[in-house]
C-alpha cells in the first residue's frame, strides 16, 4: 500500500462530505463520489508525493462535478425534489434529526449559484483557504472571495 | 477604514493577515451592528459544518470503500460494486417518478442489492437493544455488546457471540487496536482512557454476509486500514492474553 492509497482511504469520509456539499441529494453524492474516486485512480500519476492530497483530490471532484452531475442536477430540479423521507431512510445510526438537518442544509446550498456553491464548499464545509480553495477552482482569489461573500449572504437569508 | 461584508467574511474564515485581522477585530469590537452581522454570518458556517461534519462518522459505505480500495490491489470484486452504483442509479431514476418514489419493492430491491449504510444500522441493532456505537466527545466509542467483546474476548478463542473480534495490534501512536467484526459491519477500534474509540467502521457488502465467518482475517479495506497504523506485527495468542490482563495498554 503506497502513499496514495493510504492519503485516498484516509480522505473517504471528506470526500463524501464534499460530495454532499456540491450535488443536490445524497444518491447523486455518493454517486459523485464513487465516481470521482474511480477518476483520482486512473490519474493517480498525476498527484506527486509531498502536495497536498486533498485539494488535488477535490479538483478532480469539483471538475467531474461540472462535467457531469451538475448537468443532471438541473435535469432533476424540473421534478419534484426527494422527500425528506428518502434521506431519513437512508441513515445508518437513526440519526434521523441530524439527517434532516443535513437535507435542509443541502437544500440551501441548492439554492445558490454553482459557482457559489463550490466556493462555500471548499471554505466553509471543508476549510480550506481562500489561496487554497482558488487553486483548486484555478480563479483569482478576489473572484473566490466576491463569490463567498454573495453565497454567505444568500445563505444568511435562507438559514439565518 | 470601514469594514465591508467581504473583509468580515474573510476575517471569520481565517482568511485576512495578522495585521489586517486585529483590524477588523477591532472594528468588530467597537461597532455593535457590525458585531451583530459578524455573529450571524457564524453562526451559519457553525451550522453548515455542525450539519455536514455528521457525515465525517458515518460509515463509508461499501461501494466507494471497494472502489477506492482497488488501486491498493486490496478488492477484486468491482463489478459487484459496479453493479450496485448501477442499481442504485436506476433506483434513483425511478425515485424521480413522484408516483413511485415510496413503493416498497422497489426499496426492498435496492437495499438487497446494495451495501448502504442502513443495512449497518439495521443489522447492528439486530443483535442487542443498545447501540454498539455511540457518540463520545468528538469520536466514536464502542458500547453495549461490542465494547465487552473488546474487552474481555481473545481473538485466539473466538466466542460465539454476535461480535468477533478478529485482530489485536500495537499502532503506531502507541495505543492497542483491535479489528471487530458484526453481521454486517467491521472495523477498527483503539484503547483510549478506558474506552474503546471506533478509528472505523465499514459497512460488509452484502453478498458477503453469509460469509463473514469464514474470513478469518476481515474485510479487505480493514486490512488496509489496519495496514496503514499497525506498528510491527499483529499480536499471537500470548501477547494478546497479556494485553487483556493488563487492561489493553
Amino acid at each position: 500500500m503506497d502513499a496514495f492509497d493510504r492519503e485516498l482511504t484516509a480522505l473517504l469520509p471528506r470526500l463524501r462530505r464534499f460530495a454532499h456539499a456540491l450535488a443536490r441529494s445524497a444518491a447523486d453524492a455518493d454517486d459523485l463520489a464513487q465516481s470521482a474516486v474511480e477518476r483520482m485512480l486512473r490519474a493517480r500519476d498525476q498527484w506527486q508525493t509531498g502536495t497536498r492530497f486533498d485539494a488535488w483530490a477535490f479538483r478532480i471532484m469539483r471538475n467531474l462535478w461540472i462535467d457531469t452531475v451538475r448537468a443532471s442536477a438541473r435535469l432533476a430540479r424540473r421534478s419534484a425534489p426527494e422527500a425528506e423521507g428518502l434521506l431519513v431512510g437512508e441513515d445508518p445510526r437513526g440519526q434521523i434529526e441530524a439527517r434532516s438537518e443535513l437535507a435542509a442544509l443541502m437544500r440551501a446550498l441548492d439554492q445558490l449559484p454553482d459557482e457559489q456553491r463550490e466556493v462555500i464548499a471548499l471554505v466553509t464545509i471543508e476549510g480550506l483557504g481562500y489561496a487554497e480553495a482558488a487553486a483548486v477552482l484555478e480563479l483569482p482569489i478576489g473572484t473566490v472571495s466576491s463569490r463567498m461573500l454573495r453565497g454567505r449572504q444568500a445563505l444568511l437569508k435562507l438559514l439565518g | 477604514m470601514p469594514i465591508d461584508d467581504e473583509r468580515l467574511l474573510a476575517w471569520l474564515d481565517g482568511g485576512l493577515g495578522d495585521v489586517d485581522a486585529a483590524a477588523v477585530a477591532a472594528a468588530v469590537a467597537a461597532d455593535p451592528q457590525l458585531a451583530a452581522r459578524a455573529a450571524a454570518h457564524r453562526a451559519v458556517a457553525d451550522r453548515l459544518r455542525a450539519g455536514f461534519d455528521g457525515l465525517l462518522t458515518e460509515p463509508v459505505p461499501a461501494a466507494l470503500a471497494t472502489a477506492a480500495g482497488r488501486g491498493g490491489g486490496t478488492v477484486t470484486d468491482l463489478s459487484s460494486a459496479r453493479a450496485a452504483r448501477d442499481a442504485r442509479k436506476a433506483g434513483a431514476r425511478r425515485s424521480t417518478q413522484p408516483a413511485r418514489r415510496f413503493a416498497l419493492p422497489q426499496w426492498a430491491a435496492i437495499a438487497a442489492t446494495l451495501a448502504l449504510g442502513i443495512v449497518a444500522g439495521r443489522m447492528s441493532q439486530d443483535v442487542g437493544p443498545q447501540p454498539l456505537i455511540a457518540q463520545h466527545g468528538a469520536g466514536l466509542e464502542a458500547r453495549g455488546q461490542l465494547a465487552a467483546a473488546l474487552d474481555s474476548q481473545l481473538a485466539s478463542a473466538p466466542s460465539d457471540g454476535d461480535v468477533r473480534v478478529m485482530v489485536t495490534f500495537r499502532a503506531h501512536d502507541g495505543r492497542i487496536c483491535r479489528s471487530w467484526s458484526l453481521a454486517a459491519q467491521s472495523g477498527i477500534a483503539c484503547r483510549a482512557s478506558q474506552r474503546w474509540q471506533v478509528t472505523a467502521a465499514v459497512a460488509t457488502p452484502v453478498e458477503d454476509k453469509s460469509t463473514y465467518r469464514m474470513a478469518a482475517s476481515g474485510d479487505p479495506q480493514l486490512l488496509t486500514l489496519i495496514d496503514g497504523m499497525i506498528d510491527g506485527a499483529p499480536f499471537d495468542a500470548a501477547q494478546e492474553q497479556q494485553a487483556s490482563r493488563q487492561g489493553w495498554r
